[in-house]
């Protein structure tokens, strides 16, 4: 897996932002943290509860605790914005926003197909502003965007009009381009790495679920993502019969620990997520360098994901035990 | 060529190499700390000794040099200007341990002292531990300097 040089040794570029980051590290929540959160009586004592947290400003904010997306919408713009500053690289933010530049193109498209607005679905983490896109796509100025962008609506208005105007194949062209500039584009070794793995992991996903829908053969060509360790040809080279074929092909493998789940799509993507974290958690050693602050990111977006995951199941009445077999710690 | 233009070379060295080691292993910690303490100003206690660690090896460096100009009269008005090009020579090979050690070992001292900064952040309580660290990479500039001035004495 280590086919990529090492961090340089005294890229102190980032010093004041380590620095930075390890102390806000420490506000990150724990497991028991999270059992605290667990235990709450409802959405409304959960609330409460993050009220002396990070997040109190953003949830001081709302009157109803079902409206816990604004918050954390908001709080994700704030953090976004922050390793923005501490990173002070274009570059960088904009693999790191690329995914919901992506998502936003998918919506917009989405949009332009089906005549309507679609822009409230846009997310504002996006490199590109969503207002800007959406004028963009409104004057269908797409010259305007960079060439990466320009490419991807090509390609996803292609496969949408050559198979039978089918939203799915649009969505399956534009995760095949986002694949591509997220594992390419980065210059940083941690980060290609982390999304070369992000991608293997959401191939072995997805032949998992083809498999369980009984379309691998029909879908794999176009659902398989480029750009992993683990070559799509490769994948289709094997030729797969069934999930047991690729158990046996990849259990010698850091991904062994999601092929074990596969009776379980919950199990899957909890094991996909932990083994990203994993990865991400492995720089905790590295004093010097911009890997700390991206790991952090990727931690705060975990975190938030999983109190999301929290709120649902009490607002869902759902059983603590149930709640914490989901959270990714 | 005279001898003392090497020694004032060999005098330049040792307090030039050792202070660049010294303003880049104070630098790195430096900007660590401004970033904990900006977000925990309680630590500046804390994290004050692994920045200034680094900067030893700069003063060793300058006392180094200190004893040379002496040797040569620099002091007492009494300048040996006549130095043959051997003993200028040898003023520059005595320089030389305390300027490169100094050199390498306060950048690796400033790293050490960086990770010290951004443990201090998460476990106050462990910074002193670090701090035995740093010291055992300010072992070798000691070293360095107690061999030029040895060799220093040595010379006539």
């Amino acid at each position: 897996m280590n086919k990529f040089k090492k961090t340089r040794a005294l890229d102190t570029r980032y010093a004041y932002a380590c620095g930075v980051i390890r102390a806000k590290e420490t506000k990150l929540f724990d497991e028991k943290r999270f059992e605290r959160f667990i235990s709450s009586e409802d959405a409304r004592e959960l609330t409460s509860a993050l009220h002396d947290s990070d997040y109190g400003p953003y949830f001081r904010n709302i009157d109803s605790p079902h409206k816990y997306e604004d918050a954390f919408l908001e709080a994700r713009v704030d953090l976004f914005n922050e390793i923005e500053n501490l990173i002070d690289e274009p570059k960088f933010m904009r693999v790191l926003r690329g995914r919901f530049d992506f998502h936003n193109l998918t919506v917009l498209l989405k949009g332009k197909i089906a005549d309507k607005d679609f822009t409230p679905y846009c997310s504002p983490l996006g490199s590109i502003p969503s207002e800007e896109l959406t004028e963009i796509f409104k004057e269908e100025s797409y010259n305007k965007l960079p060439f990466y962008i320009q490419e991807t609506i090509e390609t996803g208005i292609e496969a949408y009009f050559t198979h039978h105007h089918n939203l799915f194949l649009l969505n399956l062209s534009i995760d095949r381009e986002m694949a591509k500039f997220l594992t390419t584009y980065p210059e940083n070794d941690f980060l290609c790495e982390y999304y070369k793995r992000w991608v293997d992991v959401t191939n072995l996903k997805t032949i998992i679920r083809l498999f369980f829908l009984n379309r691998y053969q029909e879908l794999a060509l176009f659902a398989l993502l480029q750009g992993g360790f683990i070559p799509k040809e490769e994948i289709l080279r094997g030729k797969l019969e069934s999930v047991e074929n690729l158990s046996l092909l990849y259990h010698r493998t850091v991904y062994s620990s999601l092929l074990e789940y596969k009776e379980s799509f919950s199990g899957i993507e909890k094991a996909a997520e932990s083994l990203l974290l994993l990865y991400l958690r492995s720089v905790a050693y590295e004093s010097i360098g911009v890997e700390p602050i991206i790991s952090y990111l990727f931690q705060r977006e975990n975190e938030v994901r999983n109190i999301r995951l929290t709120f649902i199941g009490k607002i869902n009445e759902v059983d603590d035990k149930v709640i914490k077999e989901r959270l990714i710690l | 060529m005279s001898g003392f233009w090497i020694a004032m070379f060999g005098v330049g060295s040792a307090a030039f190499l050792a202070g660049i080691g010294s303003s880049i292993g104070v630098g790195i910690p430096s900007r660590a700390a401004a970033g904990v303490l900006s977000e925990q100003p309680d630590k500046f206690g804390r994290v004050f000794i692994l920045v200034v660690l680094p900067s030893t090896q700069g003063f060793y460096g300058f006392i180094a040099a200190m004893f040379m100009m002496m040797k040569v009269g620099m002091f007492g008005g009494d300048i040996n200007f006549d130095m043959s090009v051997l003993e200028g020579v040898q003023f520059l090979m005595a320089a030389l341990p305390v300027g490169i050690l100094g050199l390498i070992s306060a950048i690796h001292q400033g790293l050490v002292c960086t990770s010290g900064v951004e443990l201090a952040a998460k476990q106050p309580e462990a910074t002193m531990r670090v701090v035995i660290f740093a010291v055992m990479v300010e072992t070798y500039a000691i070293l360095g300097f107690v061999t030029s001035f040895l060799m220093i004495n040595a010379l006539g």
